[in-house]
C-alpha cells in the first residue's frame, strides 16, 4: 500500500518537509512507481541517498561525531554492564531470601529466571543505552540529526576491524584471549549484524530529535 | 577553472541539459522522463533527488515550490531552473569533453 504520509514523514528525517512532500508527489505522479513495492522501495532509496549524502559531504563533522558516539558507546556499554551485575546482585539477594540455597552463587549455575532476567535488563539498557547516543548525536548535529548516526556505526564496525587486521587476527591481550574474539565473539558476521541492528535504534533516537525540531520550527 | 569542471559529474550534466531543455516544466517527474527518454537510462528517485540536491548547494540550480495539485495529493511540485553559474559551469565542462574529443576517432564509432 502506498501510505503518503508515511512516505512523507520517513523522507522529512532527512530533509525539509517541504522537499519530502514534493517528493512524494513524485513519485505518485510518476508511473513508475505505481506499485507499492516500487514506490517503497524508491522511498527508502531516496530516504538513504540524502542521509549518505548528509554523511558524505560533511566529512569532518561526522568524523569528530563519529568518534564521539563510539566513545559513548563504550561508555554506555561499561555503564549497562554495572547495571546488570547490579540485576543479578539485587535478584540473587532476594532469591536467596525467599528460597535460600547454594544456587544464588554466582555463576552458569544460577537458576535459569535470574539469568534470563539478567539477560532481559542487558537487552533493555542497550537499547536505552543506543537510543540515547543517537539523541545526543542528532542534537549535536542540527538540520543532519540522523547522519552521524550511520558514521558512528561505521566507524564502530571499523576499529575493530582494523585492530584485527592489523595484528594478523592473531594478536592476545595480556589474559592470553584473542582480541579478535574479544572483539567479536564467536562470529565477526554476527557482530556485524548486531551493530546493525544497534542502528537502527541509534536512528530512532535521532529520529525523534530531528521530529521534535521540526515541530518546534513550525 | 579546472577545479569547477573536474567538479560537475557527468550524471551531474546530464541532469542540468534535461533541466535546460525542459525550460519551465522541469521537476522530479519530467526531468527523470527526459534522462530516460533521451539517454536510455533510468535513473533512481534517490540518485536524482540527490544530485539535485547537490547541484543547488553548488549554486548551478534553484528551486521553488509550485501551487499543491490534486493528482499529487495536494503536493507541491518542485521546479527547477539551471543558474548562471550552472549555465557557465556547463559549458565549460562540455567545452573540456570537445577539446578531448577534437581529432579523435573512436574506433566502431560513425563520425560527422
Amino acid at each position: 500500500m502506498r501510505n503518503a504520509r508515511l512516505a512523507e514523514w520517513v523522507l522529512s528525517l532527512v530533509t525539509t518537509p517541504e522537499r519530502a512532500s514534493a517528493t512524494v508527489g513524485d513519485l505518485l505522479e510518476d508511473p513508475l512507481h505505481a506499485g507499492a513495492l516500487r514506490f517503497w522501495a524508491a522511498v527508502l532509496f531516496a530516504a538513504f541517498s540524502l542521509l549518505w549524502r548528509d554523511m558524505a559531504a560533511n566529512p569532518k563533522p561526522m568524523a569528530k561525531l563519529a568518534v564521539y558516539g563510539v566513545f559513548l558507546q563504550l561508555l554506555l556499554s561499561f555503564v549497562t554492564s554495572a547495571a546488570v551485575v547490579l540485576v543479578y546482585i539485587v535478584g540473587a539477594f532476594v532469591g536467596s531470601a525467599i528460597d535460600p540455597g547454594p544456587q544464588w552463587k554466582w555463576g552458569p549455575g544460577m537458576p535459569l529466571g535470574l539469568l534470563t532476567l539478567g539477560a532481559i535488563a542487558g537487552w533493555a539498557f542497550g537499547l536505552v543505552a543506543q537510543f540515547q547516543v543517537g539523541r545526543v548525536l542528532a542534537k549535536r548535529s542540527p538540520d543532519r540529526e540522523l547522519a552521524p548516526c550511520i558514521a558512528t556505526t561505521l566507524l564502530a564496525i571499523a576499529i575493530p576491524l582494523l585492530i584485527v587486521v592489523l595484528s594478523g587476527g592473531r594478536a592476545t591481550f595480556p589474559t592470553g584471549q584473542l582480541i579478535h574474539e574479544a572483539l567479536y565473539g564467536p562470529s565477526i558476521v554476527l557482530s556485524v549484524l548486531s551493530q546493525v541492528a544497534a542502528l537502527f535504534v541509534l536512528l530512532a533516537g535521532a529520529a525523534r530529535v530531528r521530529r521534535q525540531q521540526l515541530s518546534m520550527s513550525r | 577553472m579546472a577545479g569547477t569542471v573536474s567538479a560537475l559529474g557527468e550524471f551531474e550534466q546530464v541532469v542540468l541539459l534535461a533541466i535546460l531543455r525542459l525550460g519551465d516544466e522541469a521537476y522530479g517527474v519530467t526531468v527523470r522522463e527526459v534522462i530516460a527518454d533521451r539517454t536510455q537510462r533510468r535513473p533512481t528517485a534517490g540518485h536524482l533527488y540527490t544530485t539535485l540536491d547537490r547541484l543547488e548547494e553548488k549554486g548551478l540550480v534553484a528551486s521553488k515550490f509550485g501551487d499543491p495539485t490534486p493528482q499529487r495529493g495536494g503536493r507541491a511540485k518542485r521546479y527547477f531552473k539551471v543558474t548562471a553559474k550552472g549555465v557557465a559551469a556547463l559549458a565549460r565542462a562540455q567545452q573540456s569533453y570537445q577539446r578531448l574529443m577534437d581529432g579523435l576517432k573512436l574506433p566502431g564509432v560513425a563520425h560527422a
